[in-house]
């Protein structure tokens, strides 16, 4: 009997044990830090692969802590360890703040359900469509960074071949490998030489060890520029990277340039950060808008990193059809395929 | 050439899976199931960062590798053997334990997200063979690939477990503590301590799988790190069916259908990656489903 209690007792207790170290796993705070009453509560939820993944989730948490100094928010992040964390973390995160942030094209069908039973709450969203009275989502260009990494990794291959190790098929990032071949395509015309593409994908935005074998086997496969658009994924792929002569990395999202200098040759830059500062900045304000935006080249917010440790890498010849391309894509004027059929009809544009 | 790198990849990618597999083993031949594999590597690969970050020395960071196995193993054990509990939920306690754990601790240690600073690496075959034959330059042909010195170390490892089992007193204790345990305590073993050290003992083993992901292929822990690898090794365990070369061979064909796959990814590129991603686990269906004969696990496992 009293074996049996115990057993009852321990069982209890395995399970309390088990739910204080899901929340606590669920909960890391990003800060605590007491600010003027009453402070604006922003949430921040970020998808698998979470901070510290060097691009996406770090891009626009920058931009979160930008506006946390400004304006004397508080901000905190939730890590969602599965995408079936998605829904509750959003709801929990809508209960308890006045601004949840949703990092992440995969977030999206979970907040479409949760948006309308919150009318109090502003939802910012990166990466989908979402719409509603109390939300701003925002769309970026990806293809057009895509581009830019395709010509720098067309005009730079010396064996032929470039390679892209992607995370997960999702819409931006199919964005970002058809910008990036078209990209190549336009290389080939200016060359003169046909360049090969090898997309391979390692299935996660979480598995830094595949990352770094696929990024090995592209590297045996002959390719000397290898495009990562992966997530944490992508450290494997630089760690893949760092001790090879001669192979070449052009990282996403964020600035890397100074990371490995002179084995990056550039970065694509997605200003995430100052779509969600300035939304943030909206709402403190007072104006805030909601609705679906497409950011681009356009409005600044896609763009190339400025190569400072690569550019003797290049010919200055390289380097004008580089920047020209930058200021077409500014000024709207290069069309950059997002979907298969669109790349199927890619117009090479005169640079 | 394309084959030997194959095979190269091959010995990478079974590395982990055969440590974390041959940890499982010994532990169910005693008799005490451990799904709690992928909780082991996670926790090795986070402590074998730390200790490599705090000491500079990747070996010690291997020896903290298995620390962090036989910590969850300790817990285990004395979850299941103590405390009678249920021994498959213990296990999924002490993954999930381990999941949220290491990256709480990642952030109070390191004060960073997601990504530890990078430590010094476990070295490569041919920097060890080059390091101790000074006169061989660069090592023999055959180690020019990169390959983690603790790919062969684990071969090594199997091939001494094969052996311990096949012809020692010992090996055939722990097994009669899996298949019988009351007569094994009739016959005046201490059960339940051997037990208790067999499954530490796993732990030290599935500890340097996980170590071998993150000081071995890389040089920095990152949250989840481990993605599945543990539940594989159980796949290859059953499919090894408990016996030290069954799992070896079973790790090899892991190990083999993965590498394969990447291979055949970056050669046809054309082609779904879905296709490319769902192989290994379609290889591991298809040899489970074609295995012939009786598969016989201990016949006490999970029992005390």
């Amino acid at each position: 009997m009293e074996n049996f209690a115990r057993r009852i007792a321990v069982r209890i207790l395995a399970t309390v044990l088990l739910i204080f170290v899901t929340r606590v796993s669920a909960l890391s705070s990003g800060s605590a830090v007491a600010f003027p009453d009453p402070p604006l509560e922003v949430m921040v939820l970020t998808d698998v692969a979470g901070l510290g993944d060097k691009g996406f989730n770090d891009v626009c948490w920058q931009g979160v802590l930008r506006a946390k100094q400004d304006f004397a928010l508080k901000a905190r992040f939730v890590q969602a360890r599965e995408q079936a964390d998605y829904l509750p973390n959003i709801t929990l995160a809508a209960q308890n703040a006045d601004v949840v942030v949703t990092l992440g094209y995969l977030f999206v069908d979970a907040l479409k359900q949760v948006t309308p039973g919150f009318p109090g709450t502003r939802f910012i969203h990166i990466e989908g469509d979402v719409t509603g009275e109390n939300v701003a989502s925002f769309d970026f260009k990806s293809e057009q960074g895509g581009f830019l990494a395709g010509l720098v990794a067309g005009l730079f291959t010396k064996s032929l071949k470039v390679g892209v190790v992607s995370g997960m098929d999702i819409p931006p990032v199919k964005a970002y490998v058809n910008g990036f071949k078209s990209g190549v395509k336009t290389a080939e015309e200016k060359r003169a030489k046909a360049i090969e593409v090898i997309v391979v994908s390692a299935g996660s935005f979480n598995d830094p060890v595949k990352g770094k074998s696929l990024a090995q086997a592209l590297i045996a496969k002959g390719a000397d520029v290898i495009f990562r658009v992966a997530g944490n994924t992508g450290i494997g792929v630089m760690e893949a990277i760092a001790d090879r002569q001669g192979v070449y990395l052009i990282a996403e999202d964020l600035d890397m340039d100074a990371e490995m200098p002179g084995k990056i040759l550039a970065s694509t830059l997605k200003r995430m950060d100052v779509a969600i500062y300035q939304a943030i900045e909206g709402i403190v304000q007072g104006r805030f808008e909601p609705g679906h935006h497409w950011l681009g080249a356009a409005q600044g917010a896609i763009d190339l990193s400025p190569m400072k440790y690569s550019q003797q890498l290049f010919t200055p010849r390289d380097m004008e059809w580089i920047d020209k391309a930058r200021r077409l894509l500014k000024e709207g004027k290069i069309s950059v395929p997002k979907s298969d059929a669109e790349l199927a009809d890619f117009q090479i544009p005169e640079l | 050439m394309a084959a030997f790198q194959l095979f190269l990849v091959t010995l990478g990618k079974t590395t982990p899976i055969l440590l974390a597999c041959m940890g499982g083993m010994i532990s169910e031949l005693a008799g005490v199931i451990n799904f709690a594999l992928e909780a082991m590597m996670l926790t090795g690969a986070f402590l074998a960062v730390w200790l490599a970050f705090v000491s500079g020395s990747p070996w010690l960071g291997l020896m903290g590798g298995a620390l962090g196995g036989m910590l969850i193993g300790l817990m285990h054990s004395l979850a299941c053997l103590k405390f009678r509990t249920n021994q498959i939920v213990s296990s999924i306690a002490l993954n999930l334990l381990a999941a949220g754990a290491t990256g709480v601790l990642l952030n109070q240690i390191f004060g960073v997200y997601g990504t530890s600073p990078s430590v010094a690496k476990l070295p490569t075959l041919r920097q060890c063979i080059s390091e101790s034959l000074p006169f061989v330059d660069n090592g023999p042909a055959w180690t020019s690939g990169e390959i983690s010195i603790l790919a062969p170390l684990a071969i090594a490892l199997s091939l001494l477990t094969m052996a311990f089992f096949r012809w020692s007193v010992w090996g055939l204790r722990i097994k009669a503590c899996g298949e019988n345990p009351l007569a094994a305590k009739a016959a005046g073993l201490p059960v339940t301590l051997m037990r208790s050290l067999v499954v530490l003992t796993g732990g030290a083993l599935a500890g340097m799988g996980g170590a071998y992901l993150s000081i071995g292929e890389l040089s920095a822990f990152v949250e989840h790190m481990t993605q599945g690898r543990g539940y594989l090794a159980i796949a290859a365990l059953i499919l090894g069916r408990w016996k030290p070369l069954g799992i070896l061979l079973a790790a090899l064909l892991f190990g083999f259908s993965e590498a394969f796959s990447e291979w055949l990814a970056v050669s046809w590129a054309n082609l779904p990656h879905q296709f490319f991603l769902a192989l290994p686990y379609l290889v591991c269906l298809a040899v489970l489903t074609l295995q012939i004969g009786k598969t016989r696990p201990p016949s006490s496992l999970g029992r005390l």
